[in-house]
C-alpha cells in the first residue's frame, strides 16, 4: 500500500441557488482560503491541486485553467477530474493518490460548481446525441423510472421517502454552510410539494446550488504535526457500470457498482456490520428513494429493510448511524463539490469540529459518492491510521 | 455575501453558447436508424458471449468486452418495466417546443431484447401505469433516420 | 522515486481529418484493445483505467462515460482527467504507486472533425475578459509567436524551418495525417491565418486516439521482457490570464521539465536524452518549448535547430514523429508524444527511429500558450 495519508483541514462556501457576489475562480478560492485557515496552512504548504466540476454545466472548457489560480494552483501541479456527480469523490480520491504515492507531501482538491452562471438542464440534457436527447426529461425523469421499479420491489413507501427529506432538511439547519435548511418541514408538506416526475416530488430532489468545497490531504509525519486528529484514508474505491438506463435491471435495488465499491472498501478495512462500526455516514444521496436504496446497498439493513431504517430513526442524528449530519446532497447540490462535501464533512466529523451537526465520538466514517446512474466511489475515513 | 441592494449593482456579462456538432453515428446507430426508416423494423444486436440482445444496439458488449453480433428484429410491442409521469417542462428535442405535460414516460423492454429503452408513453396518467402493461411503438409516417421516429408507446392490451 | 511505473503496452490510430466513418466507440475499442495485446493482458487483469477528454469538445456532458463499456470499464474502476492525455497518464502513474492499481489502463480519444475547434478554444479563456474578446488558441498563440519572435530576431521563414523539419521526417510515420516533402516556400505562401502564423504553421484539426498500458514495477517485471520506465514526471501550471504572463517565458514548462529531470537524475538533457516528442501545436513553440526545457540557451531554439540537432540523425531528436504538425486530435495529443516516445525506447519506432534511444522525453501541454504542461522521461 501507499504512504499513510490523511485529510487535514476542510473549508467550505456559502451554498445558495444564485451566489452573484463571486465568479467561478472566486468561489473556488472561496473554499480554498477556508481549508488553509483550517489547516493552519498557507498556499506555499502546497504541493499539487485537483480541481473537480462538471464543466458543461457552465459551458466552460478546461475551466481548471481559469480557476485554478483560486485554488493556489499558480505555479502547481495541477489538473481537473470530471465523472459526472462523482467528479467530487473522483477528485478526493485523487487528491488521496497524489499524497500516497509518495510523489507529494501535500495536496489540495477543490471541487466547485457554480449551475446559476449557466444552464444545467441543458447540461444535462446533452447526453447521448442518437438516442437520450429526444427523450430524457434529465436526471429527474430517469431517477422517476428507477424510483418506480424500486418501489415496486422493495416495497418502499412515500412516507418513508418524505422521512428522508424531513430529516436531511432539519439535520441541514446544524449546517451553516447547507443550502435548504427546513427546520419544520414535515411529512405531509414533502408529499404536497409539487410533483416533478411521478411519484417524485419537489421536496425530495436535491436543489441546484452554487458552492465549492476543499480539502487539503497531508503524508503520516506532516499530518500527524500539523492535526491534532488527522482523518485518515483507510479505503478508497471506484466502480463503474453501464450508462444505458435500460441496460440495468432495477437500477437503484441493483446498484452493483455501489454494493461492489463497499464491498472492496470494507474488505480493506475489515468492516464487517456496517451499521454498527461505522459512526458517521456522508453518502450521496441525489433524492430521497436513493437514500434508502443505499442503505440496503451498503449493508446498512438487508434488503427491503431500507424503509424500516427510516421509520425506526437509526439514520437520524440521535440513531445509531447517523447518516448525512450535514444536510446531504438533497439539501446542497453543487454538483462538482457535492461529493468532495461528503469527503469534507465526513472527515470534519473525525476532526471534531462538527460544531452543531457534531457526533459524539467519531472514529470511523463512511463516505459515498454517485454518478450518471452507474458510478460509484467509497471511501472510509478513520481517526485512526490503521 | 454583500446586501442584496449592493448584489443589485453587480454586472452581469450575458454569454450565448453556440457550437455545432456532427456526431458520428457509426455503423450500428446508422443500421439501426436506416432500417427503422426503411421498413419500420426496430432492431437489436446479439452479444455472441453472453447472448444478450442489447437495444440500442451498439458495437461492444460492455460486460463481454467483445464486440457484439447478429442483427435480430424486437419489438414493435413490448412491456413496460418502469414509468413515471413527467410534470416539468421539458423541450422535445424533436420540435423544440415544450411537451404538454403530464407525459408518460417508460422503461419499454421491447419483446425479444434484453435491455429496456427508455421512451415516451402514450398513457400519461400515474394512476393508469402500471409495470407489465403492454405497449407498441407507434413509428411516424415520413421517417427521418432518428430517434424520434418512435412517436410514442401506446398501449395495447 | 524508489519504485518505478513501468508502461507495456501501448497503440495509436492513424490520424485523420476525419474518421466519421468510424463511432468514436469503435475507434476507441481498436486501440484498446491493441494496447492490451502490445501489453499481453486481457480485460481481467486490469484493475482501473483512467481517461482524457473534454466535453465541449466532445458535444456531450460527462463524455468520459461513452466510453465505459469500450474501455472495458464494466465494474472496474475509471476516472476521467479532463484536460491532455499525459495528465491521464499521471493520474494512472498515481494510481499504481500509492498501490490502489497494479495494471492501468490509460486511454484519450478526441475528434477535432465533430466541431470548432478554435471556436471550442474560446471557451477556455476567463467569460468576463478574454473570452468576449474572442481570443482562442489561435490569436491568443499568434500574440505569444509575436512577442518571441520580437524578443529573439526570430523570422517567419525560421518558424517555417520547423514545419518543414515536422512534414518531411512524418513521412516516415504511418500513423502520420500530414507528411509530406515540404520546403520553407511552401510555408511562407500558405495563408495567413493570425500573423504570423500560418495556415502551415499549424497543427491539423485531426481525429485520433490512444492508449496505453502502465503496471506496478513487480507486475511490468513479470508481464514484459523489456518494460519502458517513467523515470522522471513534471507538471506545472501557470497564471491564466495572458496580461500576468511574460509569453516569451514560461516558468511552468521551465519547472515541470526541472522537476522531470531531477527524478530522472538527467543533469544535461541534451547529452542524456535521446530523443523528445514535444506537443508544438504550432512552429514557434516547438522553438519556444525547446529553449524552456534546457536543450538550448534563450533564443538558440533556432540555432539548435538550424546546427541540425534537433534533426533525426542529430544530437537530440526532436519530434521524429513530425509531432502534433503532421497530426493533433487536442486532448490526446500528449499521450501521442508519450506513445512514440516508449516506441522509440523500444527500438519499435521503425523508419522513425533514433539510433539507440534509450532514455527520451515527452511533453504535453494543456491550456493556452502553454499554460499548463507535462513532461514525462521514459528509458529502459
Ligand atoms: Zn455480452
Amino acid at each position: 500500500m501507499g504512504r499513510r495519508t490523511a485529510i487535514i483541514g476542510t473549508g467550505q462556501t456559502r451554498h445558495c441557488s444564485k451566489r452573484e457576489d463571486v465568479n467561478q475562480m472566486e468561489l473556488v478560492y472561496e473554499a480554498a482560503t477556508a481549508a488553509l485557515k483550517d489547516a493552519e496552512m498557507t498556499v506555499k504548504d502546497i504541493d499539487a491541486v485537483v480541481l473537480a466540476n462538471m464543466e458543461l454545466f457552465e459551458g466552460r472548457a478546461l475551466p481548471d485553467m481559469w480557476c485554478g489560480e483560486g485554488a493556489g494552483a499558480f505555479m502547481k501541479h495541477a489538473f481537473k477530474i470530471s465523472t459526472g456527480g462523482t467528479s467530487g469523490t473522483s477528485g478526493a480520491i485523487s487528491g488521496y493518490y497524489h499524497v500516497a504515492s509518495g510523489l507529494f507531501n501535500t495536496a489540495m482538491v477543490v471541487g466547485f460548481e457554480k449551475h446559476s452562471d449557466g444552464n444545467t438542464s441543458a447540461g444535462m440534457a446533452l447526453t447521448d446525441p442518437f438516442w437520450d436527447r429526444h427523450i430524457a426529461a434529465a436526471a429527474i425523469g430517469n431517477f422517476a423510472l428507477s424510483v418506480s421499479e424500486y418501489m415496486a420491489d422493495r416495497g418502499v413507501t412515500e412516507e418513508q421517502s418524505a422521512k428522508v427529506a424531513v430529516k436531511a432538511r432539519r439535520n441541514a439547519c446544524n449546517n451553516p454552510h447547507a443550502h435548504l435548511q427546513m427546520p419544520d418541514l414535515t411529512v405531509k408538506e414533502v408529499l404536497e410539494s409539487p410533483m416533478l416526475a411521478y411519484p417524485v416530488h419537489r421536496l425530495e430532489m436535491c436543489p441546484q446550488s452554487d458552492g465549492a468545497c476543499a480539502i487539503i490531504y497531508a503524508g503520516e509525519e506532516l499530518a500527524k504535526k500539523k492535526c491534532s486528529r488527522p482523518a485518515w484514508v483507510r479505503a478508497a474505491v471506484t466502480r463503474h457500470d453501464h450508462i444505458y438506463l435500460g441496460e440495468v435491471k432495477n437500477r437503484l435495488s441493483t446498484i452493483r457498482s455501489l454494493k461492489e465499491a463497499a464491498r472492496v472498501a470494507y474488505k480493506m478495512v475489515g468492516i464487517k456490520e456496517p451499521l454498527k462500526e461505522f459512526d458517521v455516514a456522508e453518502i450521496y444521496d441525489p433524492l430521497t428513494y436513493a437514500e434508502i436504496a443505499w442503505y440496503e446497498a451498503l449493508g446498512f439493513c438487508k434488503d427491503r429493510e431500507g424503509g424500516r431504517l427510516i421509520d425506526d430513526g437509526l439514520t437520524r442524528m440521535d440513531g445509531e448511524l447517523p447518516v448525512n449530519p450535514s444536510g446531504g446532497v438533497i439539501s446542497t447540490n453543487p454538483v462538482g463539490a457535492s461529493g468532495t462535501i461528503r469527503v469534507a464533512e465526513g472527515a470534519l466529523q473525525i476532526h471534531g469540529k462538527g460544531g452543531k451537526r457534531q457526533v459524539p465520538d467519531v472514529n470511523l466514517v463512511l463516505v459515498t459518492g454517485y454518478g450518471v446512474y452507474c458510478w460509484s466511489d467509497v471511501m472510509i475515513l478513520s481517526g485512526r491510521p490503521d | 455575501m454583500k446586501k442584496d441592494n449592493q448584489l443589485e449593482e453587480l454586472l452581469r456579462i450575458p454569454v450565448h453558447m453556440k457550437l455545432h456538432y456532427r456526431f458520428p453515428a457509426g455503423t450500428h446507430y446508422t443500421r439501426f436508424f436506416r432500417e427503422m426508416k426503411d421498413s419500420g423494423k426496430i432492431m437489436g444486436v446479439k452479444c455472441t458471449q453472453c447472448g444478450r440482445v442489447l437495444v440500442p444496439p451498439r458495437p461492444v458488449c460492455g460486460e463481454c468486452f467483445v464486440k457484439t453480433g447478429d442483427w435480430v428484429p424486437v419489438g414493435p410491442k413490448g412491456t413496460v418495466k418502469a414509468y413515471t409521469s413527467i410534470y416539468i417542462k421539458f423541450i422535445d428535442g424533436s420540435t423544440g417546443k415544450p411537451r404538454p405535460s403530464p407525459y408518460g414516460s417508460g422503461l419499454i423492454q421491447l419483446d425479444g431484447a434484453f435491455s429496456t429503452i427508455n421512451h415516451i408513453l402514450e398513457e400519461g396518467d400515474p394512476e393508469k401505469l402500471y409495470i407489465g402493461m403492454r405497449v407498441e411503438a407507434v413509428l411516424k409516417e415520413k421517417r427521418e433516420g432518428n430517434i424520434g421516429d418512435i412517436l410514442f408507446f401506446k398501449t395495447i392490451t | 522515486m524508489n519504485l518505478r511505473v513501468g508502461i507495456i503496452g501501448v497503440s495509436q490510430t492513424k490520424y485523420e481529418t476525419n474518421k466519421s466513418y468510424q463511432a468514436i466507440t469503435d475507434t476507441v475499442f481498436e486501440v484498446v484493445q491493441e494496447a492490451m495485446a502490445d501489453a499481453g493482458v486481457s480485460r481481467e487483469d486490469v484493475d482501473s483505467i483512467v481517461t482524457s477528454s473534454v466535453d465541449l469538445w466532445d458535444g456531450r456532458t460527462a463524455s468520459n462515460q461513452m466510453l465505459t463499456d469500450v474501455v472495458g470499464a464494466i465494474m472496474k474502476s475509471e476516472s476521467r482527467v479532463a484536460g491532455d492525455g499525459l495528465g491521464a497518464t499521471f493520474q494512472g502513474m498515481m494510481t499504481i504507486l500509492c498501490g490502489a492499481s497494479d495494471l492501468t489502463l490509460v486511454v484519450s480519444q478526441c475528434r477535432g472533425s465533430m466541431g470548432d475547434p478554435y471556436g471550442i478554444s474560446n471557451w477556455v479563456f476567463d467569460p468576463i475578459f478574454q473570452q468576449p474578446l474572442g481570443l482562442d488558441y489561435l490569436s491568443a498563440a499568434a500574440l505569444q509567436a509575436n512577442h518571441y519572435m520580437k524578443r529573439f530576431e526570430i523570422t517567419q521563414e525560421d518558424c517555417a524551418r520547423v514545419v518543414v523539419k515536422n512534414l518531411n521526417d512524418a513521412q516516415n510515420n504511418p500513423q502520420a495525417q500530414v507528411a509530406k516533402e515540404t520546403t520553407t516556400d511552401d510555408v511562407m505562401h500558405s495563408p495567413m491565418w493570425a500573423y504570423p502564423i500560418k495556415e502551415m504553421d499549424a497543427a491539423p484539426v485531426s481525429d485520433g486516439a490512444c492508449a496505453i498500458v502502465l503496471a506496478s514495477q513487480k507486475k511490468a517485471k513479470a508481464l514484459s521482457k523489456n518494460p519502458v520506465w517513467i523515470l522522471g514526471a513534471g507538471c506545472c501550471v501557470e497564471a491564466h490570464y495572458l496580461g500576468d504572463r511574460d509569453l516569451t517565458e514560461g516558468e511552468a514548462l521551465a519547472k515541470a521539465s526541472k522537476k522531470a529531470y531531477e527524478m530522472a537524475g538527467i543533469h544535461d538533457p541534451v547529452k542524456e536524452l535521446d530523443l523528445a516528442e514535444v506537443s508544438a501545436e504550432f512552429s514557434y513553440q516547438e522553438l519556444l518549448w525547446t529553449e524552456l526545457m534546457g536543450f538550448c540557451g534563450r533564443g538558440n531554439g533556432i540555432k539548435f535547430l538550424e546546427q541540425g540537432m534537433t534533426s533525426a540523425e542529430g544530437a537530440l531528436p526532436v519530434n521524429p514523429s513530425g509531432g502534433m504538425i503532421a497530426g493533433n486530435p487536442v486532448t490526446v495529443a500528449g499521450l501521442t508524444r508519450l506513445v512514440e516516445a516508449v516506441l522509440q525506447v523500444r527500438g519499435k519506432a521503425e523508419a522513425r527511429q533514433v539510433q539507440n534511444a534509450k532514455m527520451a522525453l515527452a511533453h504535453g501541454t494543456t491550456g493556452c500558450c502553454g499554460q499548463g504542461q507535462y513532461v514525462m522521461i521514459v528509458g529502459n
